[in-house]
Formats: C-alpha cells, structure tokens, sequence
C-alpha cells in the first residue's frame, strides 16, 4: 500500500482520500479503521464501563426500551447514538439499516429467505435472526450496488 | 424529517394521489360501460346508475356525491398500501388492506347504488379478492429475485435450483384460479341477454392474454420451455366449457393452449436472443 502526505495550509482540516483499483474487504477495513480513529463508537456496559467498539465485531444496532443497543457475538451494549445518527456515521460501510428499529452489518449475514407469507429473515453470525422491512430492500439493494 | 413525519406526509401525498384515480377509475368503468352497453341506450353514457339519480333527485347532485365516494375509496386503495412497505407481516397486513378495500367498496357501493343485486356484490367482491391473489403473486415473484439479487451481494451461495415443477406450482395455481373460478364470477355480472364478459371479454382476450404471459414469464423462470404449462392451460378451461358454456365454447381448449405455448416459445427466443448479445 503506497502512503502520501500532502501539507496544504490552505485547507480547513484534515482531508484522507482512499485511491484503489477495486473496492475489496482490505480497502472497506482500511475506510472503517479511518472512520474509527475520527468518530470513536462507546458502548456501555450494564454496569456503566465504556468500551469502544469494533465496528467489525457488530452484527446489529437496534432499539430496545427507548435505548439503542450493539449486538456483537459476546455481549449487548448500550451506545448513546440515535439510530438515525449511526445511519449517517456508519454511511459507506457494510451497514445497513433494515427496518424502523434495525441496522445490521452486512459482513456478518449468513442466510437471507422469503417465507411463503412475504416475510424476509435475515440470519446473522450466531444465529441472530432478523427481519427485513419491505420499505428497506431498495436501499439495501443500492448500498450493494444492485 | 424524522420518521413520523416522513410517514404522515406518505400518507397525505398518496391519499392525494389516489383521490383523483380513484374518481377516474370509477367513471371510467361507467363511460365503459356505456360504451359497450347492449342494446344501446339512445340517450347517451350515463355515469351514475339510475337508482342512484333517482335517490338524490338528480343526476348531477348524484354524480357529485358518487366523485366524493369514488375519490374516498381511491384513497383507501393508496393509503392503505402504505403499511405494505413499513411491516414485515406482509400476509397479515394483506387480510387488513383486502378487508378495508372491501368494507370502503362495499360502502361507496350501496351509497352510489353500485349493486343493483345481492350476487352482484358479492361478485364484485371475489373479483377484487381474485385481483389481490393475482397482485400477491406477481409480488411473490418480485420479492424472491430481490432476496436472490441481495443473498449474492451480500456474498451467500446461491440457493439450489429447484425442480420445474416447483417453479411452475405458482403458475399453475393462478391459471386454475382465472380459468376454474374467473368465468362464474363474471356469468354472475354478465348482461343477461348479451354476455359480452363471458362470450367475448373471457375467451377472446382475458383468457389468451392471460395465458401468453404466464407462459413468457414461466418459461424465464425456468429459463427453458417447459411444455406441461401449454397442456394444463387447456386442460383446465375444460370444466367451465362443459359446465358454464357448451360444447361450441371447446375452442377455448386451444385457445389457452397455443396462447401459453406461443409466450413460451417467445421466452425461448427472448432468452437466446440475450445469451448471443
């Protein structure tokens, strides 16, 4: 990986520009390590400890008794974000949101079906099951580029 | 916009939109009707039926209250999709919207003097609940290749092909529904004297349009030709000729079939025609 830095005084801040010949899971690592290091993501613990957390290890954010809770395979924490605010954070990654109260990480569904009653469940890493809103499918479809 | 918002302005802007294609789509059928009515009536199309006219004391108060109950049931139709996109109990919300579209219907019908007998009305009513099978299976058809086109974004294998039979078991369940069930409920609403739905509406377009398409489309989802859908199609037209009509209707046999094999032959071409560009 070639590294520049360029110092321009003229700029207002600090400006990263990611080139690649194709978007492969080493340059979506390097834009979440990047987006990481600018907006540090806390979960709580039920007993208060803040932990930051590793956006690769989510498999969802979702809302639980007016809070919004990380799910990763070990633990729940709660984070103080509003789920509309992670949808604009976590914008250009392999998150998505799939429903009013859900937005899942991509990198870690393991099986998708249409049930015979028109219902989508999503299954991610542990058997997390999901559902999908109809009214999501269209932009999930474009952060996929279909 | 926060999302109550968002969703209350979906609202406004699809009753808005549906108000006026509601008020189109009923005297559409009305000027329709008229057009086609036998014998012709000399004075005219009329857009309200008599027994309506008859109830506000003249045809134009009565037409007015008929656009305010049209408008009113367009909206429903529109609004009441909304749920549709928001839920996942998509089979669920279907039963509510089906049991609202036909409780509004119903009561715009008996204020405009819609039904003019009982049958009448519950014929309407297995139309609309045909349309919603039909809807709901063209749906079907659409959400799978979301989920098929989303499993390979994401990365997952892509799921077994399945057996033609299976893929044609949709096909073969709306053809029973047009051919078995479609023609008693249009003899219910059909002239007495002149059956134009029955005698030429059923055979000469519903019946081969029908079966070209689902052909077309049967052939593309088993991405070859396959020659049981062309025979079922005649197959099934076979108890209403016997029952609902009489011998002379047997064209119908071949009618439904050449139609379905016609559209499959013409998914074979299509299909060829991508693969070579």
């Amino acid at each position: 990986m070639k590294i520049e830095l360029h110092i321009d005084p003229s700029l207002s801040g600090t400006e990263v520009t990611v080139r690649a010949p194709a978007r492969t899971p080493e340059v979506d690592a390097l834009l979440d390590r990047l987006a990481a290091g600018a907006t540090p993501l806390l979960g709580f613990c039920p007993n208060g400890t803040a932990v930051p957390l590793d956006l690769d290890a989510v498999l969802r954010f979702y809302g639980e008794d007016k809070d919004v809770r990380a799910q990763t395979p070990e633990a729940v924490y709660t984070v103080r974000e509003r789920l509309y605010e992670l949808e604009q954070q976590l914008e250009g990654r392999r998150f998505v949101r799939i429903s009013h109260s859900e937005i899942v990480n991509l990198r870690k569904v393991t099986a998708l079906d249409l049930s015979l009653t028109g219902t989508i469940r999503m299954t991610l890493s542990g058997s997390v099951a999901v559902y999908v809103s109809r009214r999501y499918v269209k932009k999930m479809k474009e952060v996929l580029g279909l | 916009m926060t999302e109550r918002r968002e969703i209350i302005h979906e609202l406004a802007r699809r009753a808005a939109v549906g108000f006026p294609r509601g008020v189109a789509l009923v005297y559409l059928i009305f000027l329709l009707g008229g057009l086609f009515a036998f014998p012709a009536s000399g004075s005219g199309v009329s857009v309200v039926t008599a027994a309506m006219a008859e109830r506000w004391g003249n045809p134009v108060t009565a037409a007015l209250v008929q656009f305010l109950w049209s408008g009113l049931l367009g909206a429903v139709l529109e609004t009441a999709e909304l749920p549709f996109r928001l839920e996942r109990r998509t089979a669920l919300w279907s039963g509510v919207h089906f049991l609202l579209t036909a409780a509004v219907f119903s009561l715009a019908g008996w204020q405009c003097r819609w039904f003019p007998y009982r049958e009448t009305w519950l014929c309407l009513l297995g139309l609309l609940l045909l349309c919603y099978l039909l809807m709901w299976a063209v749906r079907y058809v659409g959400w799978q290749q979301d989920v098929r086109a989303i499993r390979k974004g994401v990365g997952l294998p892509e799921e077994p092909e399945r057996p033609a039979w299976q893929k044609a078991l949709p096909y073969a369940f709306l053809a029973a529904g047009v051919e078995l069930l479609l023609p008693w409920l249009l003899r219910l609403v059909d002239s007495r004297d002149v059956p134009v739905l029955t005698g030429i509406f059923y055979p000469f377009l519903i019946l081969p349009l029908f079966c070209f398409f689902s052909g077309l489309s049967l052939t593309k989802r088993c991405r070859r030709l396959w020659l049981v859908y062309p025979v079922l199609c005649g197959v099934l037209t076979l108890p209403c000729v016997f029952l609902l009509y009489n011998s002379s209707a047997l064209f119908q046999v071949w009618v439904a079939a050449i139609a379905a094999l016609v559209g499959g032959l013409l998914g074979v071409l299509l299909r060829k025609k991508r693969e070579n560009t």
